[in-house]
């Protein structure tokens, strides 16, 4: 049986010329790596985790830009990253030019333009209407854009329908709550200009003890008293308290 | 002693045989070896002492695409719409209940006016809201599964990566994966995908589409943390996440509004 | 583009290429089973094509990787499948079941043939004895002894052969049935349908070339022989289209969620290479000729006609298969809310033209196997050599 001898002597030789030689023989690297399933992972890990970034933070920001970052910390846009409207830092950093800022109001409207699918208490402008076709920037200062709008409410609007029954303009004795300073011809809806707190929630704090027999709560916060009230609380009468403040409870 | 033609083949061809089994032992043992021996992270920790785990929030995504630009400049990842490694999604429910779904392209510009592909009225529309999709991170992924070389594996701390290097670009993996997560580039031959910003977060960082969210829609931490943001935030919302029927195991868990999105 | 897909879903990754794909190997399964039939199971008629089936199976075989590696992105890495196999993967297996089946496959032609390449060898000249010496691995006498024992091996190989054959096209179904992301594909019946429409279409292709090269060769045809495998083409085809059908049936009575996206499929997306190539020309129809060759009383040639537009509109629709398989299953958004589309280019890798340069090969190889070792029994002098037509057509 000659014949199947060497047809299994040239089997032989395919089945190593095939698998086995190109093992043995050095190879380059990143075509063949030994073994089964073998990528060599921890390699490979450390590739990816070594790549250079892009994005830095405003951590990073902060270190040559406080006095934006300042007025930025304590302005609606707070929990928005720099470089969400700046553009990646590292360049810059790395002192290649400056990150690039679009002011266009197509790029705000990006976010602020109305949309019927973003959440309803996020702040959003009619693109198309609101103030003309002017670039935001002169009325909205990007790094705190309510900075000279109306404040918004201290408090939630829940059980005070009628603000003037408090914030009453006509009673000058009023002075506390904050009178309103401006005439409300033509400004019935107050919340289209004062935000309500739900897009920024300040939870007034509550009172933590019970009121049974302390009807006069001047008694112990008055200035002069054992736990006086904050400074600019000045004007507050015992009957005005629980118009912010409940019971806890 | 003499040798025949045929002894001399069926010598030859043992002895070739023994000796490439002999000198592959320590092939064998280096694969071994290169196995247990892990990365280092930047920060000095070893890669594995993490869980990553990610949350998009749909209930305040505003459709920006901020996210979307982002991941393309910190990944290099093509500028034309049909590569992301993240993407973002507008669903739009009208009253009876039909469901509308578009991403022009890709939410990387945000999102324009009412799409005008629709042919229902604004005033019809009962509910709509963004989804932010990136890869699961599966922690039972089908795309290592298939792949037939072995170039697309986990790694310990539970984020899916490719080697680039090694992968063949038979796109099985593309195939395999449910939500659309993996895509070709046809310049390189090879397969891509999203890595969680494997290098930002082995350096103490959050991915790039985290950190330039503008509303806190995307968040990430590790699952191992039990006080950090992600696990807390997973034990007082109700969340769901992408498929589950398919066994997959997804790491990305959604907040809010579920029905029909896939 | 309709309704919605992923943004990464706009292209279709498995294209022209991966449609011929498991086109090519189903011919190659179908082709082996023929002449298992006869080497194994003793159908004595299907004799005149038994040797023929054997080298198309090893024309079609040599060739089936090609599309795959001019569709990797990395064709240059494609040994990788070989050297570090992701055992999880059902196509890690590809190379492994390719090469064992290539191995047991040119063995047994190496065997059947031996005879006539020792005859060849001692009786021609010049680089012709050259060659056919080489064939023969130098061994240029045949003892009764070694044919004994050539025929019991090739027995035991078919009989290996048949498993191995199956197992190679078993798992190109299983490659599409085991994405569970496709709700199309996702579905364990995938590698016994790719295996009936497998051996279908390897009936069929033999049908057709058979009656090709005979009338080219005029020659006569094996009449018994012929209709022989007609029937066994029938037979496959009948059981083939119950399972393809039963898989849509139970999809449509079990109305799963993807139910939805896949009627869209068929019936918008796909419904002419569904319904029309598909089903009715090329599974129903063929059938109802089958039926009435074996039925009614007809003429010979007639007869012989119609078995060979059988299988010719056969080959077509399992083609068409390959295509609703591996092209609708990716038109389909994993959102399950819209399509994508595909239409073929003409030129590039991925073009028609390659597919078709690439479908035509195995017949290539085919001719050129013929030529050096002619599988017609009743022939056993030399090839001499012919006219240049006859040659480069190879079809003697």
């Amino acid at each position: 049986m000659t014949h199947l001898k060497r047809a299994g002597a040239l089997l032989a030789v395919v089945l190593l010329a095939a698998f086995v030689v190109p093992r043995i023989i050095p190879v380059p690297d990143d075509l063949i790596s030994f073994g089964f399933h073998k990528v060599d992972e921890a390699a490979n890990e450390q590739f990816w985790a070594s790549l250079p970034m892009q994005y830095a933070n405003p951590t990073v920001c902060n270190d040559c830009h406080q006095d934006k970052s300042s007025s930025w910390t304590l302005g609606d846009h707070r929990a928005v990253s720099c470089e969400t409207c700046h553009s990646p830092a590292n360049d810059h950093i790395a002192g290649k030019g400056l990150p690039a800022v679009d002011t266009s109001r197509d790029f705000c409207g990006t976010c602020h333009s109305s949309l019927i699918s973003r959440p309803a208490n996020f702040p959003q402008i009619d693109i198309g209407e609101h103030g003309g076709q002017n670039t935001c920037v002169p009325c909205h200062n990007p790094h705190d854009p309510r900075e000279g709008m109306p404040p918004r409410l201290p408090h939630s609007m829940e059980g005070r329908e009628n603000c003037q029954s408090c914030h009453n303009p006509s009673e000058p004795l009023v002075t506390v709550p904050p009178r309103v300073p401006h005439t409300l011809e033509g400004r019935e809806n107050c919340t289209s200009c004062h935000g309500t707190t739900e897009a920024r929630p300040t939870a007034l704090p509550r009172i933590p003890h019970s009121l049974e027999g302390r009807d006069n709560c001047l008694l112990c916060h008055n200035t002069s008293a054992i736990k006086p009230f904050p400074e600019n609380h000045t004007g507050r009468t015992t009957d005005t308290c629980r118009n912010c403040h409940q019971p806890a409870g | 002693m003499k040798i025949s033609r045929r002894d001399f083949i069926k010598i030859g061809a043992k002895g070739l045989l023994a000796g490439v089994a002999f000198s592959s032992v320590p092939f064998l043992l280096q694969g071994l070896v290169k196995n247990s021996s892990r990365a280092i992270a930047a920060d000095g920790g070893g890669l594995e002492r993490h869980n990553w785990g990610f949350i998009c929030d749909n209930e305040k995504c505003i459709g920006c695409g901020r996210c979307v630009v982002a991941c393309k400049k910190e990944n290099k990842v093509p500028w034309e719409p049909e590569f992301n490694r993240t993407w973002v999604e507008r669903y739009i429910i009208t009253e009876d209940e039909k469901i509308y779904v578009d991403s022009p392209n890709a939410g990387r510009d945000g999102f324009q006016d009412f799409p005008p592909k629709l042919d229902v009225p604004e005033s019809e529309v009962w509910k709509s809201f963004f989804v932010p999709k990136l890869c699961n991170q599966c922690h039972r992924p089908p795309c290592v599964t298939v792949c037939p070389v072995g170039a697309t594996y986990q790694t310990h701390d539970g984020v899916v990566l490719i080697d680039q290097d090694h992968c063949i670009g038979c796109r099985y993996c593309i195939q395999a994966c449910p939500y659309g997560a993996r895509f070709f580039l046809p310049e390189l031959g090879v397969v891509d995908k999203c890595t969680w910003c494997y290098h930002r977060i082995n350096r103490g960082l959050i991915p790039a589409c985290v950190e330039v969210c503008p509303v806190g829609a995307r968040i990430f931490g590790d699952l191992n943390d039990p006080a950090g943001t992600l696990k807390t935030t997973l034990a007082q919302k109700r969340f769901y996440v992408l498929k589950p029927e398919l066994g997959t195991e997804p790491k990305v868990s959604y907040i809010g509004f579920e029905k029909g999105v896939y | 583009m309709t309704g919605f897909i992923f943004p990464n879903e706009g292209v279709i990754e498995w294209d022209l290429l991966i449609v011929i794909y498991p086109y090519i190997t189903g011919l190659v399964a179908g082709a082996f089973v023929v002449s298992s039939l006869y080497h194994v199971f003793g159908l004595t008629r299907l004799k005149p094509v038994a040797r023929f089936s054997l080298i198309t199976a090893l024309a079609f075989l040599l060739v089936t990787p090609l599309p795959l590696v001019v569709h990797l992105g990395r064709p240059e890495r494609a040994l990788e499948m070989f050297l570090t196999p992701n055992l999880t993967s059902a196509m890690s297996a590809f190379g492994y079941i390719w090469f064992f089946y290539l191995i047991i496959l040119v063995a047994e032609v190496w065997l059947v043939f031996r005879p006539d390449i020792v005859r060849y060898a001692s009786s021609s000249e010049g680089t012709r004895k050259t060659v056919y010496t080489a064939l023969a691995l130098g061994m240029n006498t045949l003892t009764e002894e070694s044919l004994t024992v050539d025929r019991r091996l090739i027995k035991v190989l078919s009989f290996i052969g048949i498993p191995v054959a199956f197992l190679l096209h078993g798992y190109v179904g299983f490659i599409f049935g085991a994405v569970k992301a496709n709700p199309w594909w996702s579905t364990p019946l995938m590698p016994i349908i790719f295996l009936l429409s497998a051996i279908v279409s390897g009936i069929a292709l033999l049908i057709v070339v058979y009656l090709i090269v005979t009338r080219l060769r005029r020659a006569e045809v094996e009449h018994r022989c012929f209709h022989f495998m007609a029937l066994w083409l029938g037979g496959f085809l009948t059981v083939g289209v119950v399972l393809e059908g039963l898989e849509v049936f139970s999809m449509l009575y079990e109305q799963e969620e993807s139910w939805q996206i896949i009627s869209q499929l068929l019936t918008q997306r796909i419904a002419f290479t569904y319904f029309g190539i598909q089903f009715v020309l090329g599974s129903l129809l063929p059938l109802l000729l089958l039926a009435a060759t074996a039925l009614f009383k007809m003429e010979e040639r007639f007869k012989t006609g119609l078995a060979f537009l059988s299988s010719v509109l056969v080959l077509i629709g399992v083609f068409a298969m390959r295509w609703n398989v591996v092209i609708g299953g990716q038109l389909i958004s994993k959102s399950l809310r819209g399509f994508t589309s595909y239409a073929p280019p003409l030129w590039g890798l991925n073009g028609i033209v390659v597919a078709s340069i690439i479908l035509l090969l195995p017949f290539i190889v085919l001719a050129v196997l013929i030529y050096f070792i002619p599988p017609w029994q009743e022939e056993i002098k030399p090839p001499e050599r012919r006219g240049l037509g006859y040659r480069a057509s190879g079809l003697r």
